[in-house]
């Protein structure tokens, strides 16, 4: 549950970050909320990094500001952020037992020795990892490294956690038990989580609102859902979930688009007749039918089971089309094949190079 | 490997390792019988005795040369610790070529009779006395490199964001120097160290060139001694300090080695 505070927790405005000659972030803004999971996602080189950096106190900003609880955090060095920061490598220091990593913190701020012996006990009850209190790093599983990093920058209370990839490093079993975990957390506890991740699953599951960056700038902020159902730009689609682009011209109540017709009831809010526009088709906006019977035609290219759904890759004139079906298809390789939209998959994006230049080759 | 084989082999490895180590530890060997001898001629075995231990302890320019020896790679040693510790960082913070990092380590490859005539020409040029001071400048000179030299190699495996989680944490730049940093470059200071006191106690050529009378290190002082004739009494003073030696490698092995490897993530 999201709770709406009148003013953000932080509050990033006008943030622009450059490394020598090379600009890395442009114009950032981003409002986030108490108690929220907010997810920082993009792709390698899109300036996540670079935003996380400075949130914590490690690269200044070369223009905007970035306020904490209203007050501008320009003047405060990282040790002094309220921030707690879950390394993507962990960082947990080789030369100490998990319980000294977890105490470290503490003892820094000027907590009492009995204050944070008692603190790191609770910590590591908390946790579950009171049984290897006293081993190194270097002893424990990925697992418990990641719980004992978490609990390092928990046990200090900070007003906001921010998580570097951090599920990135775990294998696929203890991702799943560590997702939920992560979730389970931060629903106890309150606390603001700001994910930075390249993986959209990960910020799909883990956060509550995403910003997507591209190339030092904000694509989008939104929900979930709404990043999803519907994308504010054609990256934006491609980025999440597996996406089809259909691209056309605006007319009548629907898009034209060469070689199926037009295809109509799409939300047009915002278009103006002959825009240039692609319409964003999800697995499940597209179901297979005869091919006599449809004006959209492709072959059979194959088909994942994926246990409860079956995702068919169609080949087409307008580029490859993945089809959520409830069970494989009786279909050869090749075979052709129709496909129908359904009236649910009706979101439309404005058209990029890319697209256009898939469509020409 | 046919059972003819096998024992072909080990025979081969036997003797090859045999030899080595006849050829690495006979003059050792023969020093170390030889210091036992109750006879005053280094050559001929006439019984034993430690007199020549009673002798090199009593001997006073032997004993006053081996405390300055002691002296100078302490203080030397001690020098190169701070200082190569701290060239390391600096070097690892600011080099981005291999240019710089080259150049800190140079005093190490530089011949030593460059360093001991640059050294001597140095105090010569400010009027300086030559003698203890001058050595333990000349020794802590190839000491930093080689201090220097160990801590960049750790340097170079620590994970930056150890540094930056525990600014994180709350820690300032002190504290996270003296906890995080320090601990973790230990090991490599101290194996840096040992090496450049062993270096600094037997180096021979750079101490001659800035050692004054009143002040000559063992080796030098060994030498004057052996010009008219090998005394058993340096014989004893050679064993006893190949003991040192080899309890300080055992130390190292021992204490610094599982340090060492222990750190692999």
């Amino acid at each position: 549950m999201t709770v709406h505070s009148p003013s953000p927790l932080l509050s990033v405005q006008g943030v622009d970050a450059h490394y020598g000659s090379v600009q890395a972030l442009h114009g950032i803004d981003i409002d986030i909320r108490e108690g929220e999971s907010f997810a920082i996602l993009g792709p390698s080189g899109s300036g996540k990094s670079t935003l996380l950096r400075l949130i914590a106190g490690f690269e200044p900003v070369s223009a905007g500001t970035v306020t904490l609880d209203g007050r501008d955090l320009a003047a405060v060095p990282a040790h002094r952020r309220p921030i707690g920061l879950m390394f993507q490598s962990y960082a947990l220091f080789p030369h100490m037992s998990a319980s000294a990593n977890i105490a470290y913190g503490l003892r820094a701020e000027g907590v009492s020795r009995a204050e944070t012996r008692r603190r790191t006990a609770e910590a590591l009850e908390t946790i579950g990892l009171a049984s290897v209190a006293d081993r190194r790093p270097a002893r424990l599983s990925g697992g418990q490294r990641q719980r004992i990093a978490l609990a390092r920058a928990l046990v200090k209370r900070p007003r906001m956690l921010l998580l570097d990839e951090p599920l990135s490093a775990l294998d696929r079993r203890v991702r799943a038990d560590m997702q939920a975990e992560l979730k389970r957390l931060q629903h106890e506890t309150g606390m603001t989580f700001v994910i930075v991740t390249h993986d959209q699953e990960e910020a799909m599951v883990l956060a509550d609102r995403i910003a997507l960056l591209r190339d030092g700038a904000i694509e989008q902020i939104g929900t979930p859902t709404q990043m999803y159902e519907r994308p504010a730009t054609a990256y934006v689609a491609r980025f999440i979930g597996t996406s089809t682009l259909v691209p056309g011209v605006v007319r009548d109540n629907g898009l034209e688009v060469p070689g199926i017709g037009l295809v109509g009831h799409v939300d047009r809010n915002g278009w103006a007749d002959g825009d240039r526009a692609a319409l964003v088709l999800r697995p499940e906006h597209v179901e297979l039918v005869p091919a006599d019977t449809a004006a959209w035609r492709g072959r059979f290219v194959s088909a994942s089971y994926l246990g409860g759904h079956v995702d068919a890759l169609i080949e087409t004139p307008h580029g490859e089309v993945t089809v959520r079906v409830p069970r494989l298809p009786e279909l050869g390789w090749g075979e052709e094949i129709g496909l129908r939209i359904t009236s649910s998959g009706r979101h439309l994006v404005p058209a990029d190079d890319e697209i256009r230049t898939s469509h020409a080759a | 490997m046919t059972r003819r084989e096998t024992v072909t082999w080990g025979l081969l490895r036997g003797t090859t390792l045999t030899l080595v180590c006849v050829f690495l530890l006979a003059p050792v060997a023969v020093v170390a019988v030889m210091s036992l001898n109750s006879g005053d001629s280094v050559l001929r075995w006439e019984g034993l005795s430690l007199q020549w231990y009673a002798a090199a302890l009593s001997s006073q320019p032997l004993m006053s040369s081996l405390f300055m020896s002691l002296a100078v790679a302490a203080t030397a040693t001690a020098i190169a610790g701070v200082l190569g510790t701290m060239l390391a960082i600096g070097v690892h913070r600011v080099a981005r070529g291999p240019l710089l990092r080259a150049l800190a380590l140079l005093p190490a490859f530089v011949p030593d009779i460059v360093l001991g005539i640059g050294t001597l020409s140095l105090f010569a040029l400010f009027a300086w006395k030559i003698g203890f001071t001058s050595v333990v400048v000349a020794h802590a000179a190839f000491e930093i490199a080689i201090v220097a030299a160990f801590v960049l190699a750790r340097l170079g495996g620590l994970d930056p964001a150890l540094e930056e989680a525990s600014a994180n944490l709350g820690a300032t730049r002190l504290r996270t120097f003296r906890r995080i940093v320090l601990p973790q470059l230990m090991p490599s200071i101290l194996a840096g160290c040992a090496l450049g006191f062993s270096l600094s106690l037997d180096e021979f050529i750079i101490a001659f060139f800035t050692t004054a009378a009143g002040s000559q290190t063992l080796p030098i002082q060994v030498y004057s001694m052996v010009r008219f004739g090998v005394s058993p009494e340096i014989n004893a003073l050679a064993t006893m300090l190949l003991v040192v030696t080899i309890v300080i490698i055992l130390a190292v092995q021992r204490a610094l080695l599982p340090l060492i490897l222990r750190r692999k993530p």
